[in-house]
């Protein structure tokens, strides 16, 4: 059970949910506020819905014996019935502050007022905004009399409860990954930065699933100019539906013609504090654990969350290698197939000789080779994703046979490539952002093209290719592979490599504003000046050994 | 349209200059004229599709360009 | 003129990249024998002056490409012609260096294939450099030069530890005194890579401070001046002066006869890395300029609308330029510095340093009387 927005935050969501919701206006006819008769309220609320049983409509004499009527209406499911029947009815029903001398009118201020022990409660005139909140999850209460009706929050039910994230795990750091409410979720890295400054703004997306989607950013760190720029993308969305933050992303990215994420996304918590301390800004989107956060960079892509917490030797250590593995999982085997076919000058010899003595009994050129492998490895790939668990590790047998000895035995393919395939496979696993592995992914398919047509030539052409496009993107106005092109130097020291904690003093430059100051000087850890605690100890045993 | 023309004076005064060039090196200007021509009469097939690919591309972009944009007034 | 801004860092490492592009691959200042190697250093200090004009030149008329100052010094008519004149020669050169390019790649790695192809190929990605600005440009520049420096680097260092250097090579030095030298420094390697800088005064308009481009345009020459000297050095004590000369790739033959520990062997593929990335942003360079420059020239809004038909024209004129490598060999090397790089390089850009100036005068004169 938990308290929601309180009455001041709830205004200022409607007002920016106005400009959304008259899309919708024009749909149906009943714009008009609501009416003071009781019936009336229902049958229309009734016909608006379809008559959906799961609306519930409660009819309560309001006090014991004021004689006055009230109905409350919520959506089962999404409230928390237990709040309703208590906070809620229970105490309208056992009141003993109405009589029969007060009017309908009063009775609305006396309920939200002194009646109902609740934490945030509104009054509401108009059906549009009414109907917003009676299907996110808060309850209605009409009293016979009065054209306005109270909103309490009681908006609750049954949701996943927060647990270990299974996208991006690891060995050391919190466990816990986001959930799929959002309310959930803004409370999580809440819990982590305790800072008046950490600022949330909400607005609902999609005119037909009315989305909650809120931007969170600390001020003062963050860039005004690219908050201001992410909130205007967002108001810009005019869509139907917003169904996971990927529709977000989609709309609201720099440009749609690249392969590569222009937005991060993550499950946990630390992340996103880590990333909102850095000038970013996230965006939570209701009904998924996914958020977005931006602007991205290159880089941050091979950032984990572990690299941070581990001594920067082993994080430099570990970066390198994700870095080094990425481009492996580039052009690994668009390699195998320009230097078998075109480039064989280009290997020593005794190496050269040994491919090609496995190469002798494959039919097929080298290309041919090593699509075969790499698709049907792609195949075993997306089917270990959708089939049923119950049978996963029939696939990984069968695949295991198929992709390994058989393939070898029947003679279609070398034991070299099987073994440049699952480095491969491998490698592409070891990106700690999926949607940056999945780009690989797909680009690995045109480098082996071109080495196939082209040999080194094409890889080389291509992989040019490639890192222009890279420097072209932007995000947010970003470049996107800042801070190595354009080259801030004091920021290279977390990108390739992860230097000391103890010496990182600023924030990144381009995306922070005022705050920039990270820590203060002389946060070097030094060893003690006075050994004497312990030499003392070793000093008397040396006394009394001479003894 | 204006680019074309751009394009195709540049490319025509520049092959002016190596011939010239080439008239400078002590070739006849009877050799260096097949010169420039030679390199496209021996083109292979394969070449000869990527050449004429290469040409058209543009064009063929200019011309779904203006289909789209007349599409999208009307 | 596109909205974009470069720092400094940047251009410096463009106008590295730019200058060690082709030089660093092909025999330069081979007239002068065992001293090529200080043939080019006296290049680079000629240079030096070069660099003096094209700077004095560029502030006369800060903020304004040199196409478009042009217009300004001789008049619209007569500014708009040598500007023309101008990108006629970006083109040339990209289209020499293109040429350049695709016989290299035939010649050691690719015998069948066809170099129209694989000058296309090469095109199109200039061709989509060009279209996204220089400042892509600028930005792939940062991140390859850390890719040739390491390359260069391992390079050095394996040649001296496979112990290849036989510094006798290089003796006698100035063996028939130093006139001969300066004569192919004054001849040949003030012109090529060097001179060819002049294209960066399409380019220095877009720099953050512009008070930086001496030290900038000094510093990157004097860098890859000592690189190129360096490597030459290496070149004729390794293979000697005789086959440095007459091999079209000397660095190649260097680097094939590196043999370590029976596994480090046939590295020809930093060869070709060099040789790509290389030419890649002295080709990008040239058809940058001719793209920025035939834009003002005809007074077009958008110059990114002319990158794909320029790029077309050099790779047409890459394949017609000569019939055979030798032809264009000989041309690179007889005419071309003579009756184009220093007409181009030097004469031109003086003349108008000496109008500007005059005029430059008269003007803060004539402020002075009012």
């Amino acid at each position: 059970m938990k308290k929601r927005p309180s009455i001041k935050k709830r205004r200022t969501k409607n007002d920016v949910n106005s400009g959304i919701s008259s899309v919708d206006q024009s749909n149906h006819e009943s714009v008009e506020c609501i009416s003071s008769s009781l019936s009336m309220n229902i049958e229309s609320i009734k016909k608006r819905t379809g008559h959906s049983p799961d609306i519930k409509f409660r009819k309560v004499d309001i006090g014991k014996n004021s004689g006055m009527k009230s109905v409350i209406v919520y959506v089962q499911g999404l409230v928390d019935e237990i709040t309703v029947t208590d906070f809620i009815i229970e105490s309208i029903m056992n009141s003993p502050r109405f009589s029969s001398e007060i009017m309908p009118q009063e009775a609305i201020g006396i309920i939200s007022e002194e009646v109902v022990s609740m934490g945030g409660i509104t009054t509401e005139e108009k059906w549009d905004s009414l109907y917003l909140s009676l299907l996110s999850g808060d309850t209605v209460i009409f009293v016979e009399g009065s054209n306005v009706a109270l909103i309490a929050s009681t908006q609750g039910g049954e949701t996943r409860s927060i647990q270990e994230s299974t996208t991006n795990t690891v060995v050391r750091g919190p466990k816990e990954g986001f959930t799929e409410s959002i309310t959930t979720n803004i409370a999580m890295v809440r819990r982590i930065i305790n800072n008046p400054d950490l600022w949330v703004e909400s607005m609902k997306i999609g005119s037909v699933t009315n989305t909650d989607v809120s931007i969170m950013y600390i001020n003062g760190i963050a860039e005004k100019k690219i908050v201001g720029e992410i909130r205007s993308r967002l108001k810009k969305i005019n869509i139907d539906s917003v169904l996971e933050s990927g529709y977000i992303e989609q709309l609201i990215e720099d440009g749609t013609m690249t392969p590569f994420p222009t937005l991060h996304n993550t499950e946990r918590p630390d992340v996103v504090a880590g990333t909102l301390l850095e000038g970013s800004i996230a965006i939570f989107v209701d009904g998924t654990p996914f958020v977005l956060l931006g602007p991205a960079l290159f880089i941050q892509f091979f950032q984990s969350p572990e690299d941070y917490y581990n001594r920067f030797f082993i994080a430099s250590a570990t970066r390198f290698l994700r870095i080094f593995v990425f481009i492996i999982s580039l052009i690994g085997p668009a390699l195998y197939v320009a230097v078998t076919t075109f480039d064989q000058s280009m290997i020593p010899t005794q190496l050269l000789i040994m491919i090609a003595a496995q190469r002798e009994s494959v039919p097929f050129p080298a290309i041919v080779e090593a699509l075969i492998m790499e698709v049907m490895f792609e195949i075993l790939r997306e089917a270990g994703l959708r089939m049923p668990k119950a049978i996963g590790s029939t696939i990984s047998i069968v695949g295991a046979l198929v992709i390994g000895q058989a393939a070898v035995q029947a003679g279609i393919v070398s034991p070299a490539m099987v073994i440049i395939v699952s480095i491969t496979a491998i490698a592409s696993f070891a990106t700690p952002s999926y949607s940056m592995a999945i780009s690989a992914r797909l680009l690995r398919f045109v480098f082996m093209i071109s080495a196939a047509t082209f040999g080194t030539y094409g890889i080389i052409m291509v992989f040019i290719l490639v890192l222009v496009h890279l420097c072209s993107l932007r995000s947010f106005g970003v470049p996107y592979m800042s801070p190595l092109a354009p080259l801030i130097p004091s920021e290279v020291g977390d990108t390739v490599v992860r230097r000391p904690l103890s010496g990182r003093k600023a924030r990144p430059k381009l995306t922070t504003a005022d705050n920039k100051i990270r820590e203060g000087e002389h946060q070097k850890p030094q060893a003690a000046k006075d050994t004497g605690m312990v030499n003392a100890f070793y000093q008397k045993r040396g006394k009394r050994g001479s003894k | 349209m204006d680019v074309l023309g751009i394009s195709v004076l540049i490319l025509l005064l520049l092959i002016g200059l190596s011939l010239v060039l080439d008239l400078m090196v002590g070739l006849h200007f009877r050799t260096s004229v097949i010169h420039v021509f030679n390199p496209f009469l021996v083109m292979e097939v394969p070449e000869l599709i990527i050449f004429f690919f290469l040409m058209i591309a543009p064009f063929v972009y200019w011309f779904i360009k203006k289909i789209r944009k007349s599409r999208g007034q009307g | 003129m596109e909205k974009a801004k470069i720092s400094s860092y940047q251009l410096f490492v463009l106008m590295v990249l730019f200058q060690l592009g082709s030089a660093l691959l092909v025999p330069i200042g081979m007239e002068a024998k065992q001293d090529a190697w200080l043939a080019i250093l006296m290049g680079m200090t000629a240079a030096f002056i070069l660099m003096y004009i094209y700077d004095g030149l560029y502030r006369y008329n800060e903020g304004k490409p040199l196409t478009e100052f042009l217009k300004d010094i001789l008049g619209n008519f007569l500014g708009r012609f040598v500007a023309f004149l101008y990108v006629l020669y970006f083109v040339y050169l990209a289209a020499r260096v293109l040429r350049d390019l695709g016989v290299a790649l035939l010649t050691f790695a690719y015998p069948f294939t066809p170099l129209f192809v694989v000058n296309g190929i090469f095109i199109l990605v200039v061709i989509y450099t060009v279209y996204k600005g220089v400042e892509v440009i600028a930005r792939t520049g940062e991140l390859l030069v850390v890719l040739e420096f390491l390359l260069a680097v391992t390079f050095i260092i394996l040649i001296v530890v496979s112990g290849l250097i036989q510094v006798s090579n290089l003796k006698p030095v100035l063996e028939e005194g130093v006139l001969p030298v300066i004569k192919v420094a004054l001849k040949e390697t003030v012109y090529f890579p060097f001179g060819e800088v002049i294209v960066f005064l399409m380019i220095f308009p877009y720099l953050k401070q512009p008070e930086k481009i001496k030290k900038v345009g000094i510093g990157s020459i004097a860098l890859s001046g000592i690189f190129l000297s360096l490597f030459m050095a290496i070149n004729i004590s390794v293979i000697g002066i005789n086959l440095t000369a007459r091999s079209h790739y000397p660095l190649l033959t260097v680097i094939q006869s590196i043999e370590l520990t029976g596994f480090l062997e046939r590295l020809d593929i930093y060869f070709l890395v060099l040789l790509v990335i290389g030419m890649f942003f002295k080709i990008s360079v040239f058809a940058y300029a001719a793209v920025t420059g035939a834009a003002s020239v005809f007074s077009i809004k958008k110059p990114s609308r002319l990158a794909y038909p320029i790029g077309m024209v050099i790779l047409l004129l890459s394949i017609v330029i000569a019939s055979n490598y030798s032809e264009h060999i000989s041309e690179g090397v007889n005419i071309v510095p003579l009756y184009i790089h220093l007409p181009f390089q030097v004469i031109m850009p003086l003349f108008l340093l000496v109008i500007a100036s005059f005029k430059y005068k008269k003007k803060s004169k004539t402020a002075d009387e009012k």
